[in-house]
């Protein structure tokens, strides 16, 4: 409501009435023009007026207007008030319409009404408010167009409603009530129309309304729609929410002062931040910032800077304060607050704590000092680069490693200029992308000079600032590379003295496979490299000469360094079982744990040595043979000798009588005969011995058999013996005749000899090929022998177990000294009562 | 000296023409003893066993030979040191050898049976010293 009452238009009549023109009247006041007074005579201000008018107390409504430039000029007027929203302002509020009616004229032309109602109509048709009347009763009388737009209803369903009856909002009833009271009713808020049910933001004012002649005949609604105005309002509010929990949840610190630094607006950061520097308990608005200055602080300064942002500045600086013994580093920016004409009304203050980066910023001036210090003193080339940049950094290294200035290796963008080739580079690039990380990369790089140089490179692709980098690190390896290409020519040249050792050697993994076989240990197994590598080293598996518990030992613990130093059988490719020395020695073999084998074949050499310890056996033998019959010969020579020392002892006596005598004579006759005997006996032994050495020649078994029989005819027409053999499996050997005549001769005829009375004998002799070794089996059926007793002087000289028949005793002793003469052995098998088997076993000729 | 109470002298040698020959020095001697030979010593077993079945008194000397075909001397004693003691007390027990061997010897000296140990020939001289 406009409290000044101006004049802002006024129609004809009113001219008219008060006399004067709009042009004396606009934008001043009424009361700057006239002087009021009410029908009581007393001076009233338009203001007063209207209050009474809204209360309700006024008087008739007659007012005497006097002009102040001439008191006789005065009119009587009857003011009516009728409030009017001014379009589309809604802070600055409703003008009042003054109806003025002149009463000092008893004059009142028919016409005149028709004019004022005409103009009335048109204010009702016109009006930007929706406007309606209703009757004492609160029925509507008539609605306008804007009327029943705001309520969403037609004029007809609106015409007719009684609105203290037909309402629902109570409070409008009550300020239509009002109205109907000579009151002014008032509404604001939301109102939902009861005919159309929309509902609509709106403020509502009911006006009593009086007739020509003063009577009250009802009242009138002005309605307005408030819906876009309430958004407005909220918005506003909400932004003003918005921009003050922005500011208090800044961590900046802002406050706004006028022109004397009193406080204007302020956030609790900042509220914080004087509490700490000055000891300020609370700030209010309206309080003076330079109250709270700290005594060091140069106040004078800081009022020349407000009054500098007054002048239309801003200013930004910085300030370092010390708080809690730690210095604390701030931004400053005070800028003028402007009001839409252009006013400096204020001065806002942020202030930012920027500790933290000025921190961080000092340490990452450390870091780069360090990075460079660091950088440039290794003899690694570092770098950074980037797809599209090149090389972005690179530290001294890397400049005299390829020969480069810095401004030449930083605009060759596409680093063509270090690599081989530009494909070279693609393929790096694109193995990094792929992986994220290269590490270890041998790769051979070009100076400026165009040589070449390997390098090991180490390339990580990292992304910052939303761009790939790749960060690398070269070393150069050149001298590395070299002493690499030497150990490979050791390597080589060890690899030919591995070829060209005429010892056989292989190598062998964990699994006990070759890994590789020189020429040597090739030729040894009987088999190429290729056909061995991946497969065992062959060993005879027969378990009297290999132990296969004690090779997988061997195996382990030359695997775990102890060198192993064995003789084993092994295995050519045709299976013939040879005999070696295995020296194992644990050792790398191109990155992999192995065994390297040494192998000295020693077939020859264990030849040699069975050769030997087979004579060495012989010799024992022999030695043992000798000995015994050495002992049967001292005993069964001396026998005789003893005798005829006994007997001519004796004869020396007197008184023998003539049988005596004889006896005695007797006597030394057999002690002479069996003494010459036994010498005779011990002659063809010895020569058994003798003979060893002589010529070996074939001999067929048929042959001997024939002339054994032949020999042998007496004996075998006397005891009718049958004699029969089967030399199918194999006739013959290389041997001595004469002992192998002796062999089947005297067993022959022991056959014969030791016959059974009780049967027909029968002498079977069978050869048999057996263990590489010929078996000639003496079969007969006669006696048998009690081997439990005899066996072990069965062969012995002078032995004798049938003393029935005749016989001294030598024929199983010289049989046993010719086949042990002749590498063989001779076994017996017998039953006594059933008969003998003599087995002769000589070993392969 | 060993006394002698019983009159019997036996022989166990293969060797016939020893036994004779022993036979008559014994003989010559002039004491009165009884001799018996045994050419396998097998057979002297049997009949050393049949005197102790039957209780008779056992050979006062026997002469063993050390080398016999089918059973020799050792093996003689093997079986002989099972015999009871009381009755081998009784018996005399010379081990006759013609080998010179010292091994024999020593063997034979081992087996408290063997009374002693005598390379043949046996002479008179001797066995006058043995025979009491």
């Amino acid at each position: 409501m406009n409290s000044s009452f101006h004049v802002i238009d006024m129609n004809k009549i009113a001219h008219q009435v008060l006399g004067v023109s709009p042009e004396q009247l606009r934008d001043k006041s009424i009361t700057d023009v006239y002087k009021i007074h009410d029908s009581d005579k007393r001076e009233v201000s338009v203001e007063e007026i209207y209050q009474n008018y809204q209360s309700g107390n006024g008087t008739d409504g007659n007012f005497r207007f006097t002009l102040l430039e001439d008191e006789y000029d005065e009119v009587i007027v009857h003011l009516n008030f009728v409030a009017v929203e001014k379009e589309n302002v809604i802070e600055k509020d409703a003008f009042v319409f003054l109806a003025i009616k002149n009463v000092t004229s008893e004059f009142e032309s028919h016409l005149e009404l028709k004019k004022r109602e005409e103009q009335f109509r048109l204010i009702f048709e016109n009006s930007p408010a929706g406007i309606c009347f209703y009757d004492l009763e609160g029925t509507i009388i008539q609605v306008n167009d804007e009327f029943s737009f705001i309520l969403g209803s037609s004029r007809e369903r609106l015409v007719g409603l009684n609105m203290i009856r037909d309402l629902k909002n109570k409070e409008v009833i009550t300020q239509v009530q009002k109205s109907l009271e000579k009151k002014l009713g008032f509404y604001e808020g939301y109102y939902s129309s009861v005919s159309s049910n929309k509902t609509t933001f709106v403020r509502c004012f009911f006006n009593p309304v009086l007739g020509d002649r003063n009577e009250f005949i009802g009242g009138v609604c002005l309605l307005n729609d408030l819906t876009e105005a309430q958004r407005d309002k909220k918005r506003i509010e909400y932004l003003y929410a918005n921009l003050n929990a922005l500011v208090e949840s800044s961590q900046d610190y802002v406050f706004a002062i006028d022109r004397d630094g009193n406080y204007l607006y302020f956030n609790s950061k900042h509220v914080e931040l004087f509490k700490q520097i000055g000891g300020v308990e609370s700030i209010n608005l309206g309080d003076n910032v330079f109250d709270f200055l700290p005594k060091n602080e140069d106040v004078e300064l800081s009022k020349k800077r407000l009054r500098e942002i007054f002048d239309g500045k801003s200013l930004h600086y910085k300030r370092s304060i010390l708080l809690d013994n730690k210095l604390r580093h701030f931004t400053v920016s005070m800028n003028p607050v402007t009001t839409q004409e252009d006013e400096i009304i204020a001065v806002s203050i942020f202030m930012r704590d920027i500790t933290k980066e000025h921190e961080a910023n000092t340490r990452i001036k450390l870091n780069e000092q360090l990075l460079n210090s660091v950088t440039s003193n290794l003899t690694e080339a570092v770098y950074r680069s980037s797809k599209e940049d090149g090389i972005i950094y690179a530290n001294d290294a890397f400049y005299s490693m390829f020969g480069y200035s810095k401004e030449e290796a930083i605009n060759d963008k596409e680093l063509y200029l270090f690599y081989e080739n530009p494909g070279s580079r693609t393929s790096f690039l694109n193995e990094i992308d792929e992986n994220l990380k290269v590490s270890n990369r041998e790769m051979q790089l070009k100076r400026k000079d165009g040589s070449r140089f390997w390098a090991l490179l180490n390339v990580s692709k990292i992304r910052a600032d939303e761009k790939d980098y790749y960060d690398g690190v070269i070393t150069d390896i050149t001298e590395r590379k070299r002493n690499d290409t030497q150990i490979k020519e050791s390597e080589e040249s060890y690899k030919k003295l591995f070829e060209n050792a005429s010892e056989p050697i292989y190598i062998i993994d964990e699994s006990y496979s070759f890994v590789d076989l020189n020429a040597a240990a090739c030729k040894m197994y009987g088999a190429t490299n290729a056909e061995l590598i991946g497969k065992k080293p062959p060993f005879a598996t027969d378990l009297e000469l290999n132990n296969p518990i004690l090779i997988k030992d061997m195996l382990k613990k030359a695997f775990k360094g102890v060198p192993q130093n064995n003789v084993i059988y092994g295995k050519r490719i045709t299976g013939e079982i040879f005999p070696q020395k295995l020296r194992l020695q644990k050792s790398t073999y191109f990155g992999k744990t192995v065994l390297i084998a040494f192998v000295e074949d020693i077939t020859q050499i264990k030849k040699q040595e069975d050769e030997r310890n087979r004579m060495i056996q012989d010799l024992t033998r022999q030695n043992r043979d000798l000995q015994h019959f050495s002992y049967v010969i001292s005993h069964d020579l001396r026998a005789p000798v003893a005798n005829i020392l006994s007997l001519t002892s004796i004869f020396e006596m007197a008184d023998l009588d003539a049988v005596t005598q004889n006896k005695i004579i007797n006597g030394l006759q057999q002690s002479a005969s069996i003494l010459d005997k036994t010498i005779r006996d011990l002659n063809e032994v010895l020569s058994v011995r003798n003979d060893i050495h002589a010529q070996k020649e074939f001999i067929k078994f048929s042959d001997i058999m024939l002339s054994v029989q032949t020999g042998l005819t007496r004996q075998i027409m006397q005891s009718n013996a049958q004699i029969t053999y089967n030399f199918d499996e194999v006739d013959g050997m290389f041997s001595i005749q004469a002992y192998l005549n002796s062999i089947f001769f005297n067993l022959v005829s022991n056959a014969i000899k030791y016959r059974s009375p009780e049967r027909t004998p029968e002498i079977h002799v069978v050869s048999r090929r057996k263990l590489g070794k010929i078996e000639i089996e003496f079969h007969d059926n006669g006696l048998g022998l009690d081997l439990e007793k005899f066996s072990k002087k069965l062969f012995d000289i002078y032995q004798r177990f049938h003393t029935h028949v005749e016989g001294r005793g030598l024929g199983l002793y010289l049989v046993k000294t010719q086949v042990e003469s002749l590498s063989g052995t001779i076994e017996v098998k017998s039953k006594l009562g059933l008969g003998s088997v003599f087995t002769v076993i000589f070993a392969h000729d | 000296m060993i006394e002698t109470q019983h009159k019997e002298v036996w022989l166990v040698d293969d060797d016939a023409i020893h036994n004779m020959a022993l036979e008559i020095l014994i003989r010559k001697t002039n004491k009165v003893y009884q001799v018996q030979a045994f050419t396998q010593a097998s057979e002297a077993l049997e009949h050393l066993k049949s005197r102790v079945d039957s209780g008779e008194t056992p050979p006062a000397f026997l002469f063993l030979d050390l080398n016999m075909n089918e059973m020799n001397g050792w093996e003689f004693l093997e079986s002989y040191a099972y015999f009871p003691t009381p009755f081998k007390k009784q018996i005399n027990v010379f081990m006759l050898s013609s080998s010179v061997s010292q091994s024999d010897r020593n063997r034979a000296v081992e087996i408290p049976d063997v009374y002693d140990f005598i390379i043949k020939p046996l002479t008179h001289h001797s066995l006058q010293t043995i025979l009491v």
